[in-house]
């Protein structure tokens, strides 16, 4: 038996070989997922635009607040023939400088009707490179006007020293991602549209967190209005996420551990186990006596 | 394993289940822990290097055996259930045996695949955190639902082989067990092709990477390709069991001591290679189906996978094919020798071959042809004007339907082989197959050439005009033949057991050869995807998002081809001294 | 007969080589390997699919491995063997001045949108403007400026019967497509046709390589019509339709 055994293995294994080796024949390259978008000084001005435009809607979250279709937000400037009206708003300022001005210190010059809520989109939490806010400023002066920004090799330097930093907490990243950046500040004491979250573990419980997340305006910090933030985080996130960010924001865990434990998938799975295993027991002296 | 027989007692067989049951519930505690433990100590991040290996060639074997072992457990209780079902309807005690002893095979693979499935869970868990995070997102509320069918399942599976010989007289009862086997089965098919082809056609979902927002979980669960991948692995897991079960009457074979065992697992061989190629024949159109729901999710997706870089696989695909045509075409042969009166049909054996020789050729033939440089200029350009017709899809439709339509016609003077018809109207019977196969020809080389004056996407079509031709024959000639053999004149029982040797490993040629061609179909599957974890949701970040080359991909598939041979010898072996054991008790 | 198998087999074999060789142009190598393969393999499943067959099949190759009035036969064949294995290998490995066998995807994926003339170009949802119905008026127009720039620009390389080959066409590896075949252009949907033209050798991507096409950048020199122009004509001039997909 142990012969036949070894000669079927034997067996196996040339079949097993030639089908590689037929592998091995074929044409041989390895495909690289595309590189991250580089913006470099010979980046043409309509990838420049395109990129903006991501930019815009996704790292920036500008979104959140403008907007650039019929509809959305007007928490700030319509931003819809900006590029247009760049030129015109300050006397004497043309509309590259009065963009990135606009960008970067978003308090210097105030459109009529609008209050100072904008965080400066070179700060974090929105941290946009050097480059990537001339990206922003060649999208913006799409709308509406013709591109004229054009990226430096000194912007490059600067983006280059910026990159490399990239957080890798999932909690934080979703925040950014939400924008929730957009409004609280996270690492200083600045007091944006909303209260800032530095600290926030020491004044605040896990479900005062949590409450704050789903139903932001059943507490509002003293000094803000109500009705600012979105309610509809409640639906939009996942309870995974919204349990990503309270990680996050309260740290690790501490109180109520029976209750936690309980909440915790691993004791759930341990007692639908011990029920089938009961089950089982149960059956089988029930069995027994019949 | 313990051993049923020694006590034919419903305590025994209900400690047999408690202890598969215990066995998965330790094996899940187990696999939490070591998740919970080792994330203690490791730094949070979204990829983790795996030592020495990549991270993502780990998952790949691993999910591919769990895959493979997966198949298998829930391909060989399907007909299982039907081999019982035939057994008490003809009230054969052979049947019944056989469906027991594919059975034996099962108790063991599940323990298996259950270690594989934690092994998985264990790797994705740490090395793809991030990615489990966004699974979780969009799956979480299926995850205990299928921990729940997990166990049901395999408490109906234990109970099934447990109460095998206790419920002899009551075969009702035993039959809607493995019909709930096959249920929960079912489940575990649908609710995990769900979450693999959410990962290749995502939908229900808004947002990008883990920042995703669930708009509609159903329509995510019931993704593009969740149908077809269903249709397609359910065939394939019929397939490959059948593959799998006849390696092990192979195996049992050449082991055995006795002519009475070696006619018994000759007998069992061939029920499991006749499973195995009646599956094979309906996967290409599965797979077909499967392809067109790709196209029409991502057009993107569907032409990297046809004609970019992993067209040449498709060139490995059909040797694979070719060479397991030949491998049954080789076993029905020798078969036929054990059937006295099957050397009447011998004549007909150079003209199947060259049918199915050809058309391997013609499959096979690349639509880009390699060739040097001085090869190139002797043919006038890239395209042999010659051989350049063999490589559309024309030819090549003409050539599988031909294979198959061979193949068939070889099965059914296999069948007749020791049979010789009384009907009165047999001849014109005969004659009218005869016509009915001249014409399915006509139509199938027909269309063929006329493919090459039509515009492509017409001729596209015609494949179905083909397949349907062929089914059609297969349909009609079967509807002549079972009447016309009814009562036939025997020409002496079949010599189950006087079969050489190399019949036993053509037999393992058809288990290698499926389960190599598994393994390749899911690396193409999930290469497509390419370096999206989710595809066009969410990127693949880390340092193993890139496609190997075609010489890496295969060489992977090589060793978990190899890997699963030693596991399933485990079983075998398991098997077997189950059986040996059960023996010494009665 | 079965006293012959190994005799036959051996016979049948070369009869098939021969057959293939006969055939004009050759075939290439690596085909010729997969069809001798495949025939190899056949033979050999026929031979084994019966036992007598198979008996007198190895019958001489055992006599002449055992016998011992054999023995000069046998030292002769078992020297010959690995004689004629090692030629083979240094015949695979030994230097050439050919460049190297090239696998190659004639066809690469086209990408979704490619970047033409500083726009975004959609290849997928794009059909050829020139066949609308609007421009089908201008039709034969079309087609007679699309065969002027064909032939101010293209069949220096693909040649005046659109075959392939021109005058350059025989410095180039590989060499310049053959319109009239059936396994190029009419394989095609128009868009990618276009997309070949408009990026030429550069624009090809990384998944069909080895790929070294020395196609020109259309897009460069020509503008959006004129290629489309250019496009139309070499499917009406080679008589060839462009695929759709149904």
């Amino acid at each position: 038996m142990k012969r036949t055994f070894a000669r079927i293995l034997a067996f196996v294994v040339l079949i097993d070989l030639f089908f590689f080796y037929v592998g091995q024949t074929l044409t041989q390259a390895e495909q690289h997922p595309p590189a991250r978008l580089a913006i470099t000084v010979d980046t043409d001005v309509d990838t420049l635009v395109v990129m903006g435009e991501s930019l815009v809607k996704n790292k920036g979250s500008c979104l959140i607040c403008h907007k650039i279709a019929e509809t959305g937000n007007e928490r700030g400037p319509d931003l819809r023939g900006i590029g247009g009206q760049a030129g015109s708003r300050q006397p004497g300022v043309d509309a590259e400088t009065y963009l990135m001005q606009a960008l970067s210190q978003p308090a210097a010059f105030m459109v009529e009707g609008y209050s100072n809520i904008m965080p400066p989109a070179n700060k974090p939490p929105v941290d946009l490179s050097a480059t990537e806010l001339k990206a922003v400023a060649a999208y913006l002066q799409s709308l509406g006007g013709e591109v004229t920004v054009k990226v430096t090799p000194e912007d490059e330097s600067a983006a280059a020293k910026t990159t490399e930093q990239e957080d890798i907490s999932p909690g934080l990243t979703l925040m950014t991602q939400k924008a929730c950046t957009a409004c609280h500040d996270f690492e200083g004491d600045n007091r944006l549209i909303g209260p800032p979250l530095t600290g926030i573990q020491e004044r605040m419980s896990r479900e005062q967190i949590l409450q704050a997340i789903v139903d932001p305006d059943a507490i509002v910090a003293e000094g803000f209005v109500s009705n600012l933030m979105p309610k509809t985080y409640a639906t939009e996130l996942t309870p995974a996420q919204v349990k990503l960010m309270v990680d996050f924001l309260a740290g690790p865990e501490k109180v109520g551990w029976i209750k936690e434990l309980w909440d915790h998938p691993a004791a759930q799975l341990f007692f639908l186990i011990l029920l089938f295993n009961a089950g089982m027991l149960l059956a089988m002296r029930w069995t027994a006596k019949v | 394993m313990a051993n049923p027989s020694n006590d034919f007692s419903w305590a025994a067989a209900l400690a047999g289940v408690r202890n598969g049951i215990v066995k998965i519930s330790i094996l899940l505690v187990v696999v939490y822990a070591v998740i919970s433990l080792v994330g203690l100590f490791l730094e949070p991040a979204d990829y983790r290097q795996f030592p020495l290996i990549e991270s993502r060639v780990i998952i790949w074997c691993i999910a591919q055996g769990h895959l493979m072992f997966g198949a298998f457990v829930l391909g060989v209780p399907i007909f299982v259930l039907i081999a019982e079902i035939i057994g008490v309807a003809s009230k054969s005690e052979q049947y019944d045996r056989m469906a027991k002893e594919f059975t034996r095979l099962l108790a063991m693979s599940y323990t298996l695949t259950a270690f594989l499935g934690g092994l998985l869970l264990i790797g994705l868990m740490l090395l793809y955190p991030r990615f489990v995070i966004h699974m979780r997102t969009v799956f979480e509320p299926t995850w205990f639902w299928y921990l729940a069918i997990i166990f049901m399942e395999v408490f109906f599976a234990y109970l099934y082989w447990y109460s095998w010989d206790l419920l002899k007289n009551r075969k009702g009862l035993h039959i809607f067990i493995g019909v709930m086997v096959n249920l929960f089965g079912l489940a575990i098919l649908l609710m995990t092709n769900a979450w693999t082809g959410y990962m290749m056609t995502p939908e229900g979902v808004e947002g990008r990477d883990i920042a995703i927002t669930v708009t509609d979980r159903l329509q995510a669960f019931t993704n593009y390709t969740w149908i077809p991948l269903n249709i397609h692995r359910f065939i394939a897991n019929v397939c490959f069991g059948g593959a799998i079960v006849g390696a092990y009457a192979a195996f049992r074979f050449l082991c055995a001591e006795s002519d009475e065992e070696r006619a018994r697992f000759d007998w069992m061989g061939y029920v499991g290679s006749f499973i195995a190629v009646s599956a094979f024949i309906p996967l290409p159109f599965a797979g077909y189906y499967f392809g067109m729901e790709i196209y029409h999710y991502s057009q993107q997706m569907g032409v990297s996978m046809m004609g970019g870089s992993f067209a040449q696989l498709w060139y490995l695909q059909a040797i694979l094919i070719g060479a397991l045509f030949l491998g049954i075409n080789l076993y029905l042969w020798l078969g036929m020798n054990r059937i006295p009166g099957g050397e009447r049909y011998r004549k007909f054996q150079i003209a199947i071959l060259v049918v199915i020789a050809t058309g391997f050729a013609v499959w096979a033939t690349p639509h880009s042809i390699s060739a040097t440089v001085a090869e190139m200029r002797a043919m006038g350009g890239t395209h042999h004007p010659k051989l350049g017709v063999l490589g559309l899809m024309s030819a090549k439709n003409t050539a599988v339907n031909m294979m198959i339509l061979a193949t068939f016609l070889n099965f059914m003077l296999y069948r007749r082989g020791n049979m010789v018809a009384t009907t009165r109207w047999s001849m014109a019977g005969k004659t009218a197959q005869l016509v009915g196969i001249l014409a399915t020809v006509g139509i199938v080389v027909g269309y063929g050439i006329y493919g090459y004056f039509v515009p492509i996407g017409v001729s596209v079509g015609f494949s179905v005009y083909m397949v349907l031709a062929v089914l059609g024959c297969i349909f009609l000639f079967l509807l002549i033949e079972f009447p016309m053999y009814k009562g036939a004149r025997s020409l002496g029982e079949i010599q189950w057991g006087k079969m050489p040797e190399r019949s036993q490993y053509v037999l393992f040629f058809l288990a290698v050869s499926f389960t190599w061609l598994m393994g390749l179909m899911g690396y193409i599957r999930s290469g497509i995807r390419q370096y999206w974890h989710v595809y066009g949701v969410m990127q693949d970040t880390s340092t193993g998002a890139f496609t190997p080359t075609h010489g890496f991909a295969t060489g992977v598939v090589s060793v978990i081809v190899f890997v699963f041979f030693l596991l399933i010898a485990m079983v075998f072996a398991l098997a077997m001294r189950s059986e040996r054991k059960e023996q010494r008790a009665s | 007969m079965h006293k012959y198998s190994l005799l036959l087999a051996i016979l049948v074999w070369f009869c098939i080589w021969g057959a293939l060789k006969w055939v004009n142009p050759p075939i290439p190598g690596s085909v010729m390997t997969l069809f001798m393969s495949i025939a190899t393999v056949s033979i050999l499943v026929f031979i084994m699919a019966d036992e007598n067959r198979y008996n007198s099949f190895l019958a001489p190759i055992l006599k002449l491995l055992t016998e011992d009035q054999l023995f000069v036969p046998r030292v002769f064949l078992l020297t010959l063997f690995p004689l004629f294995m090692g030629w083979v290998t240094y015949e695979r490995i030994r230097p050439r001045f050919d460049p190297p066998y090239e696998g190659r995807t004639i066809h690469p994926e086209a990408p979704s949108t490619f970047r033409f003339q500083g726009k975004s170009f959609d290849v997928l949802n794009t059909t050829n403007p020139l066949r609308d119905p609007a421009e089908l008026t201008n039709f034969k127009d079309n087609l007679r400026e699309g065969k002027s720039i064909y032939f101010l620009n293209c069949a220096f390389c693909h040649g005046d019967l659109l075959d392939g080959n021109g005058h350059f066409s025989a410095a180039f590896n590989p060499l310049p497509a053959n319109f009239r075949d059936i396994g190029t252009i009419s394989q095609l949907e128009e868009t990618y046709v276009f997309w070949r033209t408009a990026t030429g050798g550069p624009g090809l991507p990384m998944g069909a390589t080895p790929w070294n096409s020395s196609m020109p950048v259309w897009q460069d020199f020509l503008s959006e019509k004129e290629i489309w122009q250019v496009v139309l004509y070499i499917y009406d001039a080679s008589g060839s339709t462009p695929r759709t997909w149904e």
